[in-house]
């Protein structure tokens, strides 16, 4: 496992995290959840932000408290709205890179700017706000980091930009030996990226689930009353009351869709899922 | 280290108009100036300079950046200890610069007294912007540099109204005059008394720092 986090707990006043989750080699792990659920916290604890007040949480299979800093050079990672200072010029961020990362690679960071449309000699304070992704992401991703830990890395960006942000990802992960933990306010990004992912909901991990899995064996039921009322329940997750009836969520779409003929169903998603776990009442 | 010392260099060298525009006054206020010594040239540079080092830790914390920084592969004791080794050369090097400045400008009139007088103000002034410093350090990185700032002015204004306040009421009044008259004569004492105390004050504030640092939650 490159992150292991085991009954991580968190206390603020009004807020209470109690997080676990695993991110093996080899793997891209999203990390979804609505505004506030706790999927920045978690990221912050990952990467030494914030103290947990209880749990056990290893990077490369160590504790963290005895990460050195050559392990931490081994990380890339996006924080939203948080970079190096609006201060400095790109061409002035180069140096700083080269001297914290033993394998930046220069050439590859100024190859990328110039794609990218990332001008040297502007201040980052005058950059969009899809430039200053373009950054942050380029920064994470320019020094063979082995683990990218990405919080909203996409977020600003237009759809061509996603894309080739989400390209460079999938072009990061061939090596085979390096992984990703991501967050991401737009699940077709995730959907087309990730292997597994963790649903958050005020401060606790209610699911995780591969992505092959969600989207082949997921489903959506659309049943009236009368349908529900004589509808086998066994492997409904949730439902959710609708104007015509009901919606249930099933991980077991094929058992429904072969036992109850005629019936309407959606196929998975992550907005789906999202939305039924969270808004959705048990069965 | 060094990555954190070449960022903060690119925020200074970044800053060159305003730091060229303050050379400028300082130079103009010497050439209208008197003749003699004047210890404005040298606190006004080796302020304005140390102020700078400080404004660093508002150059990190602009969007959030202090999170990001601490993120990157730095201890929190490596920031600190960087914090303070560019406040303590930039600092002495403005001192240094600005002392050079009135020797050059003043060296064909200076007075035998005059420059005995800079050769003991000045490192005392010099102790002075380290204590401001020492003090301002800390509470920057403890409460950032809003909040830090309000609460540095108000001890360093407390601390002048105190001494106002004692020389009102002729409390260590004579022993200030006392040592008035003696300290000129013994510039090297000062000196080695200034740097002394300086290095004590400085690594407190520093072995502070480094605790409230590896605290801070980001």
């Amino acid at each position: 496992m490159l992150i292991k986090l085991n009954n991580i707990e968190k206390k603020y006043p009004h807020f209470q995290l109690n997080c676990s989750l695993d991110v093996p080699k080899g793997c891209v792990t999203g990390l979804i959840g609505t505004n506030g659920a706790g999927k920045s916290t978690t990221f912050k604890i990952i990467l030494g932000l914030v103290y947990p007040d209880n749990g056990q949480l290893e990077l490369f299979q160590k504790p963290t408290n005895q990460l050195t800093v050559r392990d931490r050079e081994k990380i890339g990672f996006v924080l939203p709205d948080s970079g190096f200072s609006g201060y400095l010029y790109v061409k002035d961020i180069i140096p700083v890179l080269s001297h914290l990362y033993k394998d930046f690679q220069k050439e590859y960071f100024l190859r990328k700017c110039e794609q990218f449309g990332l001008p040297l000699n502007k201040k980052i304070k005058d950059f969009s706000t899809g430039m200053k992704a373009k950054l942050k992401m380029l920064t994470a991703m320019s020094h063979k980091a082995e683990l990218l830990i990405l919080d909203e890395p996409t977020s600003g960006l237009d759809v061509l930009a996603r894309e080739e942000i989400l390209d460079m990802l999938r072009e990061y992960m061939l090596p085979g030996n390096r992984s990703i933990l991501i967050s991401s306010h737009i699940s077709s990004d995730l959907e087309g990226l990730c292997d597994d992912f963790y649903l958050i909901d005020q401060g606790q991990i209610v699911m995780h689930e591969e992505i092959d899995i969600l989207l082949s064996e997921y489903g959506l039921l659309k049943v009236t009353e009368e349908q529900y009322e004589t509808l086998d329940k066994t492997y409904l997750l949730k439902r959710k009351k609708e104007s015509f009836g009901y919606s249930c969520l099933t991980g077991q779409k094929q058992f429904y869709e072969e036992n109850t003929p005629g019936i309407a169903m959606e196929k998975g998603t992550i907005d789906e899922v999202i939305t039924m776990m969270i808004k959705g009442e048990a069965v | 280290m060094t990555a954190l010392l070449i960022k903060d260099w690119k925020l200074f060298k970044n800053q060159g108009r305003y730091f060229f525009t303050i050379l400028v006054i300082a130079i103009a206020i010497l050439i209208a100036g008197s003749e003699e010594y004047t210890t404005f040239t040298t606190s006004y540079i080796t302020f304005v300079v140390a102020y700078f080092t400080l404004s660093t830790i508002s150059y990190d914390e602009y969007d959030n950046g202090m999170g990001f920084l601490m993120a990157l592969p730095v201890t929190r004791r490596i920031y600190v200890s960087e914090k303070y080794l560019l406040t303590v050369m930039l600092t002495t090097g403005a001192w240094i610069f600005s002392i050079g400045i009135n020797w050059l400008f003043f060296r064909s009139g200076a007075s035998e007294d005059s420059l005995q007088e800079m050769l003991c103000t000045a490192p005392v002034f010099l102790m002075t912007v380290f204590i401001f410093l020492s003090i301002s350090l800390p509470l920057f990185l403890k409460f950032g540099p809003e909040k830090g700032r309000l609460i540095s002015f108000g001890i360093l204004g407390t601390a002048a109204l105190a001494v106002f306040i004692l020389s009102k009421m002729n409390i260590g009044l004579s022993e200030i005059k006392a040592l008035d008259r003696n300290l000129p004569e013994q510039p090297f004492a000062v000196c080695g008394i200034c740097i002394v105390l300086s290095a004590l004050i400085v690594f407190i504030s520093y072995t502070i720092s480094v605790k409230l640092m590896e605290k801070k939650e980001f």
